[in-house]
C-alpha cells in the first residue's frame, strides 16, 4: 500500500494502482494463510450505521494536479448536481479552491468538501435538527426537516454547503435535493452502504492522480489508517479541534 | 371495494397496474398508510443507514411506472403518473417530488464501477480471493 501512496503524480491506472496495493497487501499477510475479512464494510440488510466505522478520505495534494476537476464532475454527475449557469448560486459538493503554499508550490488547488466533522457546527447550530451526524460519522441533511434558514452555511468553516435556489429536476433516487434545502457533500452514502466507494475517489483513481483514498479510519489495517500512520497529513483549521473526516496530505 | 355506478362502471381513479405480481403490502393497508411507511423508512434509511427495507420510494416510482406517449415513464406533471391519479381524484397535493425524482433512474454505472476489485485495496484483500 505504501509505495502506492508514495507515488509521484504519473497517470495513474487502475491496473498499476491495483497492482502495487495488492503486492503490498500480500506482504502483510503470513504465508499460507489467507486473510478474509470484510469487516469495516458490509453490513446487512436492516442493520444499522454502527460507529465501530469512522469514514474518511485522504487527499494528496501532490497528486492532485491544478486544474484537474474529475472528482468536481464526477461527484456532481453521480449526485445529479446541475449547474443553471450561474456559479454564485449553483449548489457545489466539491470546489477546487487555490491556496497559498510556498517554495516549489507557491500556490496550488485543494478540493475542499464536506469534511464530516466529529463535531459538527453544523449539527449544533441547526434549529430543527435536520443537520445531521450519522453513527459512522457522515454528515447529512435531512431534508424532510430542513427549513432552508442556512445557518449551518453559516457555521461550517469550509463553506461545504450549497442552498438549493432554483428547482431542481433530474435528480438521482438515491440523493433527492430540492428548492430551499441546504445540501452537501454526503460521502456517498448510498455507496458507502453497498460497498462501494464515493463517486470522486472512484474517478480519482481510474482517471486522474490518484491523490483520494477512502476507508475506515477506525480499522487499524485500512489503507487509509496506514496512509495516516506512515505519513503526516493535516485537518483543514485543525485548530478548531473538530476532528475532521477528511485529512491532507502535502498541505503546508 | 370501489363505489359502482348502477350501469357497473368504476367511480374510483384509474390506476395503472405495477408491475410486479403484489405490491410490498396488502393493497387496502398500502392506500391508508403508505405515506406514513414511506417517511418511516426514509427516516430510518437517512439517519440510522438502515437499507434494504421493504417501503422504499424508489421502488414504488419504478415498480409502478406508466409508459407515456414515447416510451418513456411519464413523471409527475404528467396526470397519468401513478401517484397523481389517486392523488387527483382524492384532491390532496404531495410535495414529494419537488425533491424526489418522480421516474425511476437511468442506470448510468458502468460495469466497471460496480466491480468489486477497485475495492480490494482497501479491504485488504488480494484480487484472487
Amino acid at each position: 500500500m505504501n509505495d502506492n501512496v508514495d507515488r509521484k503524480c504519473e497517470p495513474c491506472d487502475r491496473r498499476t494502482f491495483l497492482g502495487g496495493a495488492i503486492s503490498a497487501a500480500s506482504l502483510t499477510i503470513a504465508p499460507g494463510v489467507t486473510l478474509f475479512s470484510i469487516p469495516s464494510f458490509a453490513r446487512k440488510p436492516g442493520e444499522r450505521a454502527s460507529n465501530v466505522n469512522r469514514w474518511g478520505l485522504l487527499i494528496d495534494i501532490n497528486k492532485c494536479p491544478d486544474g484537474c476537476n474529475e472528482c468536481v464532475k464526477a461527484c456532481h454527475r453521480e449526485n445529479g448536481v446541475k449547474s443553471h449557469g450561474r456559479p454564485e448560486t449553483d449548489a457545489k459538493w466539491i470546489r477546487k479552491i487555490t491556496v497559498s503554499g510556498s517554495g516549489r508550490r507557491p500556490e496550488f488547488e485543494i478540493p475542499v468538501m464536506c469534511q464530516h466533522c466529529e463535531n459538527p457546527p453544523c449539527v449544533d447550530v441547526c434549529p430543527t435538527g435536520a443537520s445531521m451526524k450519522r453513527a459512522d460519522g457522515i454528515v447529512l441533511v435531512d431534508k424532510h426537516t430542513c427549513i432552508g434558514c442556512r445557518y449551518c452555511m453559516i457555521a461550517c468553516p469550509y463553506k461545504a454547503r450549497s442552498f438549493v435556489h432554483e428547482k431542481t429536476t433530474g435528480q438521482r433516487s438515491f440523493a433527492p435535493r430540492g428548492k430551499g434545502t441546504v445540501e452537501s457533500c454526503t460521502l456517498c452514502v448510498h455507496r458507502v452502504d453497498q460497498n462501494r466507494l464515493p463517486a470522486c475517489v472512484e474517478r480519482c483513481q481510474e482517471k486522474a492522480g490518484g491523490a483520494m483514498i477512502f476507508g475506515d479510519i477506525n480499522d487499524k489495517n485500512s489503507a487509509i489508517s496506514k496512509a495516516l500512520r506512515k505519513y503526516p497529513s493535516k485537518e483543514i483549521r485543525g485548530d478548531l479541534n473538530l476532528k475532521l473526516g477528511v485529512r491532507y496530505r502535502g498541505i503546508p | 371495494m370501489m363505489t359502482q355506478l348502477a350501469n357497473g362502471a368504476d367511480l374510483g381513479p384509474e390506476i395503472f397496474q405495477g408491475k410486479g405480481s403484489e405490491c410490498v403490502a396488502e393493497s387496502e393497508f398500502m392506500r391508508i398508510n403508505h405515506m406514513n411507511v414511506l417517511v418511516h423508512q426514509g427516516e430510518e434509511t437517512l439517519r440510522e443507514g438502515i437499507r434494504g427495507g421493504n417501503f422504499s420510494l424508489k421502488e414504488c416510482i419504478s415498480c409502478h411506472v406508466v409508459p407515456g406517449d414515447d416510451g418513456k415513464p411519464v413523471a409527475f406533471d404528467s396526470e397519468r403518473h401513478f401517484c397523481r391519479s389517486c392523488h387527483d381524484y382524492a384532491a390532496v397535493s404531495i410535495d414529494c417530488f419537488t425533491c424526489h425524482n418522480s421516474v425511476p433512474d437511468v442506470e448510468e454505472f458502468t460495469e466497471k464501477s460496480q466491480n468489486l476489485s477497485i475495492m480490494l485495496p482497501f479491504l485488504g484483500l488480494t484480487e484472487n480471493e
